[in-house]
């Protein structure tokens, strides 16, 4: 269960919006890192329908264009942290940092896309457990535990990923400075990083390549009603994509945002470690906008134009209102002022999962 | 999960009494008489179109919205990931376990694979264990191995040991149709070792080797009339098909009393709630007021595993599809003239049952939910209260064509994921069903596809 997950898997925001300029994740930033599509990927069908054609672009150029993205920001990752481990200064640590930052945005906007390997693999929970268990980390940093790389490789995904990287590397409340890192925390991290980029590379290596003797998934989504056993119908690979979207729609405005809001609880507001939600629930929604225009309103179009220009509307009057909310969405959520504002982006939010959900989805079913 | 409701489209309602019709040849393990209805709805008005891999995690259709509401906080405990205590959230994990999360097992709300220790996945299976003699954990149960109890936990949190290291490795077997296409098995081999010295377990421990089920549906398993799953039931196989299904009856902690066995895999469990609370404790060392953890400890209130259990009890089941597709139809026909439908009963009508939602319902699990011989090669000869060491209960087959979506090649099938296809467990039904696997083999390859096309209908 995705929806809802905010008390399990916080999804960790941006830093600044300088990372929004890196090309390799999805483009640049505002509506123009949208619908341009990638290239990730040269699967094809047999087919040359709308309904083909966009199960072709959200393959390769939705999924595979993403977990590209992400299997080199990790290397970028572990080339940062490799850094501060050999030059344990501030300003490395901040660059880490911000490479830490800018390997979650591909993450955030596949995550209108998870399904296939990302569950049966295992690798959700590999880069994305949460909690961290600190109890279990600050007991392993104390002992005498091995701590390289295939040891890492082997705890338990709540000792590992993307959330327990952060937590290295920000601390509670983000105070933590270069000075106050001991050796073991920079033996951890690297041994972590590294086992961050080989789940990565194994993520994407699972859709282009197949791995563990199975063939590339991607082969299963775009021959969808063409001999896949997985996909049954081309409109029913399309679903999956679609679904995807209400799905994370719905766990930004009803999870992510209604939880602490609603309960003026800072407690349950996301990015336990660097608060930087307002970014990560925007990033959430740029993923639907980017599989939406890249792919899916491929075949929307080609059946009903006036819907798929309402669709596109409607994601960028949520993105516009999410970017209304002031940062720390922690801070904003105790100050009344700003209720109407995270009203209005829940609205527009709901608008985007209704449209899709009632006027969309039909379409393949 | 998906926190909307499925939106109703008409377009998919097929009204085909025919295809939940036909005369049964052959019957039921008893006669207990046939449930007809449109079986594309397979879980009533709980159903949801979707069958997308997100399948499993609908909240049922026709929830009010107070219990909509109850089954997203419920999704949230569900989907708990557990950590060491202390801990700001979701403390109490172990310090022995399997898991650290429900759905770390039930894929998707599905059902899991075969491994232990896989990387992200952690261990999705578990090994039951037991002594042929000594004390039972529970009144009538299996008796506890000492110093490891029922179940073989292969993890543990930081600082403490896991009881056991577990070995899976695979036989091939190799077989042949009678029209000479050859197919190929698998066998899988567990061996356990105390994790701390890498000793053996005593030589007579009894070990059954189970991966995790489907969670949705379960609460319209609850809701089939005690009634109506007795009339089923033939343990003499007085009507000489060779069927017989008998009831398991389990201890209700709860209740103090004995009752009839519903859920696991030897229907060892009387609810969902006993269910919810044993894998609290047992798979992720959570312990509760129902079952302690090995340390002995109460990690959560029995409101968690209410919480828990109401979300499962209120999933949607997926529809059927292509109902009234030839192939289909005609593989249906096979199902029912092989007397498959024998135990793998298709309908039910649910009864009375606390959540309305639930009650009233024509659903088309494909069970009896009664125990049956397998034979020998799917033994696993560690009996579980009135269940001998041959017999399983029949395991539901709605929605049996969304294992290959969810799971996509890592699908698996019977109770420790030997089968890697549905055809695969077929060919490994024995005992009870020796002859109608035989009926199988005997069909032309056409006729073997037709029925496997029905089959990934569903």
């Amino acid at each position: 269960m995705r929806i809802l997950s905010l008390l399990k898997r916080f999804r960790i925001a941006l830093v600044t919006c300088a990372f929004l300029a890196l090309t390799a994740c999805g483009g640049g930033g505002g509506s123009s890192d949208s619908g341009s599509g990638g290239s990730g990927g040269d699967f094809s069908n047999s087919g040359d329908t709308a309904l083909n054609r966009s199960l072709e672009a959200y393959v390769n150029d939705v999924i595979i264009f993403l977990l590209t993205n992400l299997s080199s920001q990790a290397s970028g990752l572990q080339g940062a942290v490799n850094t501060f481990a050999a030059s344990p200064t501030d300003g490395n640590l901040a660059a880490a940092r911000s490479q830490w930052v800018a390997t979650r945005q591909p993450w955030e906007r596949s995550e209108t896309s998870l399904f296939g390997p990302v569950d049966f693999n295992g690798f959700d929970p590999a880069l994305d457990t949460w909690p961290v268990n600190r109890t279990d980390l600050q007991n392993v940093l104390d002992s005498g535990t091995s701590l390289s790389a295939s040891s890492v490789a082997s705890f338990d995904p709540s000792l590992k990923g993307f959330h327990t990287i952060e937590f290295l590397l920000f601390g509670v409340g983000g105070a933590k400075t270069a000075a106050s890192f001991t050796p073991r925390e920079i033996e951890y991290l690297q041994g972590a990083v590294q086992d961050l980029v080989n789940v990565a590379n194994n993520l994407l290596a699972s859709w282009t390549t197949g791995i563990n003797g199975s063939g590339p998934f991607a082969t299963e989504f775009v021959r969808a009603g063409q001999g896949s056993t997985v996909f049954p119908s081309a409109e029913s690979a399309l679903e999956e994509a679609i679904r995807g979207m209400i799905t994370i729609a719905d766990e930004v405005a009803n999870g992510k945002i209604a939880d602490p809001f609603d309960t003026r609880n800072t407690e349950l507001v996301e990015s336990q470690f660097s608060y930087n939600s307002i970014t990560d629930f925007t990033n959430n929604i740029r993923g639907i906008q980017f599989a939406y225009e890249s792919a899916v309103s491929i075949y929307v179009a080609s059946i009903d134009p006036q819907l798929d220009a309402r669709v596109r509307t409607e994601l960028a009057q949520a993105i516009a209102a999410l970017q209304q909310i002031p940062e720390p969405f922690r801070s904003a959520i105790l100050d009344p002022s700003n209720d109407s504002v995270i009203i209005n982006a829940q609205r527009e939010i709901g608008d985007v999962q209704t449209i899709i959900q009632q006027e969309v989805l039909p379409l393949v079913l | 999960m998906n926190v909307l409701r499925t939106i109703p489209l008409l377009a998919t309602l097929f009204v085909l009494a025919s295809c939940g019709g036909g005369s049964s040849s052959g019957g039921g393990a008893g006669d207990g008489g046939e449930v007809r209805g449109d079986r594309s709805q397979a879980g009533g008005a709980t159903t949801t179109l979707d069958r997308t891999t997100r399948a499993f995690e609908n909240p049922a259709s026709n929830l009010s919205d107070e219990n909509l509401d109850r089954h997203l906080v419920g999704d949230v405990d569900f989907g708990a990931s557990f950590v060491s205590a202390p801990a700001p959230v979701n403390p109490g994990l172990g310090p022995l376990f399997n898991n650290s999360s429900c759905e770390g097992c039930h894929v998707v709300n599905g059902r899991g694979l075969p491994v232990f220790r896989e990387g992200g996945l952690r261990s999705h299976a578990v090994v039951r264990i037991s002594s042929p003699s000594g004390q039972p954990e529970l009144p009538g149960g299996p008796k506890d191995v000492p110093g490891l109890g029922t179940q073989a936990q292969d993890n543990a949190i930081f600082g403490f040991t896991p009881e056991v290291t577990v070995q899976l490795s695979y036989q091939t077997i190799s077989g042949e149709y009678p029209d000479g296409t050859t197919y190929q098995l698998r066998k899988p081999n567990i061996t356990l070792r105390r994790a701390a010295d890498n000793s053996t377990l005593p030589s007579d421990t009894l070990m059954s080797f189970r991966v995790p089920q489907s969670v949705f549906g379960a609460g319209l398993l609850e809701a089939i009339p005690e009634e109506r799953i007795l009339s089923l039931s033939d343990p003499e196989d007085s009507n000489g098909d060779g069927i017989s299904g008998r009831p398991n009856y389990v201890y209700d902690i709860t209740t103090n009393s004995v009752q009839l066995g519903r859920f696991g895999r030897k229907a060892n469990q009387p609810n969902l709630f006993q269910q919810s609370a044993s894998a609290y404790a047992n798979d992720m060392g959570v312990g509760n007021e129902i079952f302690r953890d090995h340390a002995g400890s109460i990690d959560i209130p029995l409101e968690t595993v209410h919480s828990a259990e109401f979300y499962v009890a209120t999933l949607a089941v997926p529809r059927a599809t292509r109902i009234d597709e030839p192939g289909v139809l005609a593989g249906e026909n096979l199902f029912r003239e092989l007397n498959c439908s024998g135990c793998h009963t298709p309908g039910h009508q649910t009864g009375a049952h606390p959540l309305s939602e639930l009650s009233n319902q024509t659903i088309f699990p494909y069970t009896d939910m009664l125990l049956h011989d397998m034979g020998p090669q799917l033994a696993d000869n560690r009996p579980d209260f009135e269940a001998n060491g041959s017999e399983w209960r029949t395991t539901p087959l709605w929605a049996l064509g969304l294992v290959r979506t969810t799971l996509g090649s890592r699908e698996n099938y019977l109770h420790d994921g030997r089968a890697r296809t549905i055809e695969e467990a077929i060919l490994w039904h024995g005992g009870e069903a020796a002859q109608i696997r035989e009926r199988f083999k005997a069909l032309s390859a056409p006729k073997r596809e037709e029925l496997l096309e029905f089959l990934r209908s569903l």
